[in-house]
């Protein structure tokens, strides 16, 4: 296992391929990243939803009360 | 008492309480593998004779096609069972195949278009297997759309479920365009009996192609447990769950 390139330039210009790679690679993380986000950032929606459902519900049963009284 | 198992699977809460512990640890390894996978095809692997660099393209657009595929086969038999057995479960697997494979689909022909411009020299030709492989994304849109469709959840499946069935038709197009087809796409290089591809540039190859399957394994597990949250909001489970770790 060895480095295939020179130098740092010359990993980034791939003798001419580089922008094709990169924009692939590039492509690749940000498909990645949303792929992992969107399940985590969608249960962390529920959870915040399912918190003001019950705050409400308090905030509701304590009129509830106090309209009794 | 055998068919006890099936039954327990087709139990949101089963399932969501017995993937918990799974979870951060599927989604560790996959990340592990496509990241040091990167690095080894970016850096490591040796220059290709013919293409030069642009071949380590080949590192994201064939792990990106398989598991393309496989989300696909995933949602159609997730989508049969959801229909067969009515398991609302198996529909909600189904249902958040699609958005994963549309992505994994979108990938998998923007890395093929890149990589053909310095290799065919055109990002898109009309080959028979770019079109079917549009074609696969057509249909994931289209689940994602009936999804949202329809009022009444119930509907939205059996739509849903009925239009991955029927778009089956499109994999072994897929599969076998390129020697049907023998238009612009090179046929598979890799083969179970054989391999047209050096040892070293075909390990770190396997190791993506392990690492993409992982993570698609870890998505669709973690957007089912979102979808049955959401699905079960109601019920005093999930409202313990989500309310007790905050």
């Amino acid at each position: 296992m060895q480095f295939r390139f020179e130098s740092f330039a010359e990993f980034m210009s791939m003798a001419g391929h580089g922008p094709y790679v990169w924009a692939c690679y590039t492509a690749a993380l940000i498909a990645i990243s949303y792929i992992v986000l969107s399940p985590m950032l969608r249960k962390k929606a529920i959870r915040k939803q399912l918190q003001r459902q019950e705050k409400l519900a308090e905030q509701q049963a304590l009129q509830a009360m106090e309209n009794k009284a | 008492m055998a068919w006890q198992w099936f039954h327990r699977l087709g139990s949101p809460k089963w399932f969501y309480e017995k993937t918990n512990a799974w979870m951060p640890w599927l989604l560790s390894i996959s990340l592990l593998i496509i990241v040091s996978g990167s690095i080894w095809a970016l850096g490591f692997a040796p220059l290709d004779s013919k293409q030069g660099n642009s071949y380590r393209i080949m590192y994201l657009h064939v792990p990106a096609s398989i598991v393309a595929m496989a989300a696909y086969y995933v949602m159609a038999i997730a989508g049969a069972i959801g229909l067969i057995w009515k398991m609302k479960l198996s529909y909600m697997v189904m249902k958040v195949a699609a958005p994963i494979g549309a992505v994994l689909t979108a990938m998998a022909l923007f890395t093929g278009a890149v990589w053909g411009k310095p290799t065919w020299g055109t990002y898109w030709v009309w080959d028979a297997r770019l079109t079917s492989v549009l074609i696969l994304l057509f249909l994931y849109l289209g689940v994602i759309a009936l999804q949202e469709a329809f009022r009444e959840q119930e509907v939205a499946d059996k739509a849903s479920a009925i239009l991955s069935l029927v778009g089956t038709v499109n994999i072994p197009i897929i599969y076998k365009s390129v020697d049907w087809w023998f238009t612009l796409h090179q046929p598979a290089s890799i083969k179970m009996t054989s391999s047209s591809i050096a040892p070293e540039m075909l390990y770190p190859l396997l190791g993506m192609i392990t690492g993409f399957y992982i993570l698609f394994t870890w998505a669709l597990l973690a957007s089912t447990r979102s979808e049955i949250l959401q699905r079960e909001m109601k019920t005093k489970w999930v409202k313990q769950a989500l309310l007790e770790k905050v």
